[in-house]
């Protein structure tokens, strides 16, 4: 059940809302009953992709909550605690998301014949594992003391659904103070607005431009060995842009149904393309991953802290992993490591004051942030290698009919306004406001409009049959 | 006062700004996203029009000469014009030099839903190259109807292939005297009394109706609202489907499934009524004589969802027959299953009527026995056109599958 599905939008999500709402009117006192309804939901929402998963979220939950009351309560064994907590859930992360990766590299490297395991990946176990390693983290660190008689508190934190299997990371100080106040607090109409409004965009943006180029992209990496330089660079764009709308689709729609219980979820997407460097570029795309690799693995490696080597290193060694976050490939841990090296010469650049004019940088930047997302999203390295060979003009310069009759049958929408679409596409993410500035500096009525009109299109769009696609992120 | 004032005036202005974004993004919808349906015309449209009127004192329903009719369903939106014969074709002459065929049958054979390219005649003259002359006509006609009309006005043109496109699932309903009493119908129409071979030409309504204006009121809003309304077109449109585990499907697959569509005409025939339609195509054989004549059977989803693989018995009876009386017989169910074709592919999605995919399909079926038709006319080494096979020109991978493609958006 996707956001951007029929039965979430007009049966879970309304009934989801309406019954909160219910309980928090008619058990303003008892906050408890609030909480598991909602809780109820999340977890039917997360069951509803596969009910076996239920188990594995509801033992890590209670692992978890368990190990962080024993972490507030101990005094000597607190290492072994947390060494224990953060094992178990790495080693939960491993198994269901790597197990398969490792053996695959084994056999390649030491030429073995060790059977794969065929593991079903639990959908957003990489997202919860990371905010309860965060929780107990928290918790070691003496930041935060859990309340006692809470697990209810802290189970519905780890399964809030709108940020349950794709993000943001959240962080529990900055949520299970807002479901307490959600609970027992007016409704806050505002709230209500702002969350159909960003629903709305989210829900255009996933279904009316990700969905569109989805199909374009696919096929120009499947026909990477023929690319001519020009249909590489089309191709290149149209997943570049795919990518943008797809999370920032998601995040629009995950912050949206959020305010519809009253919370608020963590700015995750401020206009990356925007960035001039590519550490503004980490502190604009995925902002929470960023802030969990900063708080959690980088500082705790030492940070910036050290010598400049040994700064670096730990710099590399965060991008490195937060590629392995992102996916079970090679592939995944070399996007990493370039935007590593790219963070290393930011660095260098910097510290030495050299400066670039604004647009130069930022260009410069959406190039480098544009070839990267190549490797991110080919399949293994021999398309890596294609591609790049095409950007190289191995097999010509111009579009080919050939390849422009593929894209005419693969997008959705009919005739040549793909080709439009892209350079007014390039246009928004460069220039325009993005949905949170929208809403935070205009609720008029032209965006109230804007919001029903793309709801409604969106809407029919998903209509057609044999058309929804997952979230890109849902993979991780 | 002044509150509920301004709550009112905030109440219509949210109400108009939800109708004008429903508009635009309908408008949108169907401009670049779903060219299935048809863009509103935003013109006025006569409701009253009739296309199919019961004229012709011989076979009942026909045209009026000259007559237009806007066919505007939810996923189709065609203009219907009748010639100066009352055919809903082109112009077309008495006489032809080149040999060129007729073809006979119902709303399939009309091209209930397609324009006239698209149709099953149009897509055999652009295969063929010759003139393929449309009698069709929707209004439940049977094959009584079509050997009488072929008896009273096809045989004034020069022709040389006779081609019958027989519905088995509506033509013994449209045969029917006893039918057409059960639900009460009473337009002039012919049917046979009596037994085979000795039946007698019987007409349910002596009078020809004339035509009778009724203004409808709900029918001119509708009509009204098609015209001017993305939004109404879209309603219209989602219509036809129906929601079946969580997935929309086109609501007459859908009822299909649910019981409706139970039998098949090919298998569930009685003998009664097997001899009407024998009678009549034997009879239509011999007012024929000295040109080829193919029959050929059209499947309705049904028909498919029954097909056991083996010839069914109503084939197996007019292939006898065809072998008995000499003319060709084609049954394109088996033929459109022979190749695969999932058969939802071939009808639209609002209505089970060919789309241009199924008519395009048919005519790659029926064009070799044409071609030979034609080519053993005696007219045909005068004027024949030299083309390249059929095949070639029809059978290619992207005309195919941009009719396919098309086709398949109506899904």
């Amino acid at each position: 059940m996707i956001f951007s599905s029929l039965v979430f939008l007009f049966v879970f999500l309304p009934a989801a809302v309406l019954v909160w709402h219910i309980c928090r009117i008619f058990f303003q006192k008892r906050y408890a009953v609030s909480f598991f309804a909602l809780l109820s939901f999340s977890l039917i929402y997360y069951g509803w992709w596969n009910p076996r998963y239920l188990y594995i979220i509801l033992i890590s939950i209670l692992v978890n909550y368990g190990i962080g009351h024993l972490l507030a309560q101990a005094d000597k064994a607190r290492k072994v605690y947390i060494t224990a907590g953060v094992m178990f859930n790495i080693s939960a992360l491993f198994y269901f998301k790597y197990m398969d990766f490792f053996l695959t590299s084994m056999n390649q490297l030491a030429n073995a014949q060790l059977p794969l395991l065929h593991i079903v990946l639990p959908i957003g176990i990489s997202f919860f594992t990371f905010q309860q390693i965060a929780y107990l983290a928290d918790i070691y660190n003496k930041k935060y003391t859990p309340q006692a008689g809470s697990l209810l508190h802290y189970a519905l934190f780890v399964c809030f659904f709108p940020q349950l299997v794709a993000g943001p990371i959240v962080h529990h100080q900055e949520m299970m103070p807002q479901f307490l106040a959600s609970a027992q607090q007016k409704l806050h109409w505002q709230d209500i607005g702002n969350g159909l409004i960003l629903l709305s965009i989210g829900l255009a943006k996933k279904v009316i431009i990700a969905d569109n180029l989805s199909p374009v992209s696919i096929y120009a990496f499947d026909t990477a060995e023929t690319l001519s330089l020009l249909e590489a660079l089309f191709s290149s764009a149209c997943y570049t842009l795919q990518l943008y709308f797809d999370f920032s689709g998601y995040c629009d729609m995950a912050s949206g149904c959020a305010m519809l219980f009253g919370i608020h979820l963590p700015w995750n997407f401020n206009s990356p393309y925007k960035a001039s460097t590519i550490q503004d570029f980490w502190h604009r795309w995925h902002i929470t991953l960023s802030r969990w690799m900063r708080d959690y693995l980088y500082i705790p490696l030492g940070g910036s802290r050290q010598s400049q080597t040994r700064t670096g290193i730990n710099i590399f060694l965060t991008f490195l992993l937060g590629g392995l976050w992102h996916g079970a490939a090679w592939t995944f841990v070399l996007w990493g490591g370039l935007h590593g090296i790219a963070l290393l010469i930011y660095r260098y650049w910097s510290n030495r004051k050299y400066t670039l004019p604004h647009t130069v940088s930022c260009g410069l930047t959406f190039i480098f942030v544009s070839s990267a997302w190549i490797v991110f999203r080919a399949g293994d390295f021999a398309c890596v290698v294609k591609f790049y060979e095409a950007l190289t003009c191995q097999s010509g310069i111009f579009l080919g009919a050939s390849f422009l009759e593929g894209i005419r049958e693969h997008s959705l929408l009919k005739g040549n306004e793909l080709f439009f679409m892209l350079p007014a596409l390039l246009f928004v993410v460069f220039f325009a406001k993005n949905s949170m500035q929208l809403i935070q500096h205009s609720a008029s009525r032209l965006l109230h409009f804007w919001a029903i009109f793309l709801f409604i299109l969106s809407t029919l769009l998903m209509c057609i049959p044999d058309k929804p696609q997952e979230f890109i992120y849902f993979q991780f | 006062m002044k509150n509920f004032s301004s709550i009112l005036k905030c109440i219509f202005i949210y109400i108009s700004i939800i109708f004008a974004a429903s508009e635009a993004a309908c408008y949108i919808y169907i401009r670049w996203f779903n060219t299935n349906i048809p863009l509103p015309t935003y013109t006025f449209i006569n409701a009253n029009s009739r296309f199919w009127v019961p004229v012709n004192k011989h076979f009942g329903v026909w045209h009026e000469p000259h007559s237009v009719y806007l066919h505007n369903k939810a996923c189709f939106n065609v203009t219907y014009r009748a010639n100066s014969f009352g055919m809903r074709d082109k112009e077309r002459s008495l006489h032809s030099a080149k040999p060129r065929a007729v073809l006979l049958g119902d709303s399939f054979i009309e091209g209930w839903g397609n324009t006239l390219s698209e149709r099953l005649s149009g897509q055999l003259e652009k295969r063929l190259g010759c003139e393929i002359l449309n009698f069709g006509t929707a209004g439940g006609f049977g094959t009584i109807q079509e050997w009488l009309q072929y008896k009273h006005l096809v045989k004034q043109f020069e022709h040389d292939v006779v081609l019958i496109g027989i519905l088995p699932h509506d033509d013994f309903k449209d045969n029917s005297l006893e039918y057409n009493k059960r639900i009460n119908s009473d337009i002039h129409k012919p049917f046979l009394k009596g037994n085979y071979p000795d039946f007698k030409l019987y007409y349910r309504s002596d009078k020809i109706p004339s035509q009778k204006n009724q203004n409808q009121i709900m029918r001119s809003i509708d009509f009204t609202l098609r015209e001017w309304s993305s939004l109404y077109r879209v309603l219209r449109y989602l219509g036809s489907y129906r929601l079946k585990d969580m997935k929309l499907v086109p609501r007459w697959q859908a009822v299909s499934k649910a019981n409706l569509w139970t039998t098949s005409q090919y298998y569930s025939f009685n003998q009664n009524d097997w001899m009407v339609m024998r009678y009549t195509i034997e009879q239509l054989a011999l007012e024929a004589q000295g040109k080829k004549l193919i029959v050929f059977t059209i499947p309705v989803p049904s028909d498919f969802m029954h097909y056991t693989g083996t010839e069914p018995p109503l084939a197996r009876n007019l292939r006898e027959l065809a072998a008995k009386r000499n003319f060709v017989y084609i049954d394109l169910l088996q033929e459109l299953a022979a190749r695969g074709i999932p058969h939802e592919e071939l009808f639209f999605v609002c209505d089970a009527h060919w789309n241009a995919y199924g008519n395009a399909k048919a005519a790659e079926i029926l064009s070799p026995y044409i071609k030979e038709g034609l080519a053993q006319s005696s007219r045909a080494h005068a004027t024949l056109p030299i083309l390249p096979d059929a095949d070639q020109i029809a059978f290619s991978y992207d005309n195919d599958q941009s009719l396919l493609i098309k086709s398949m958006c109506k899904k």
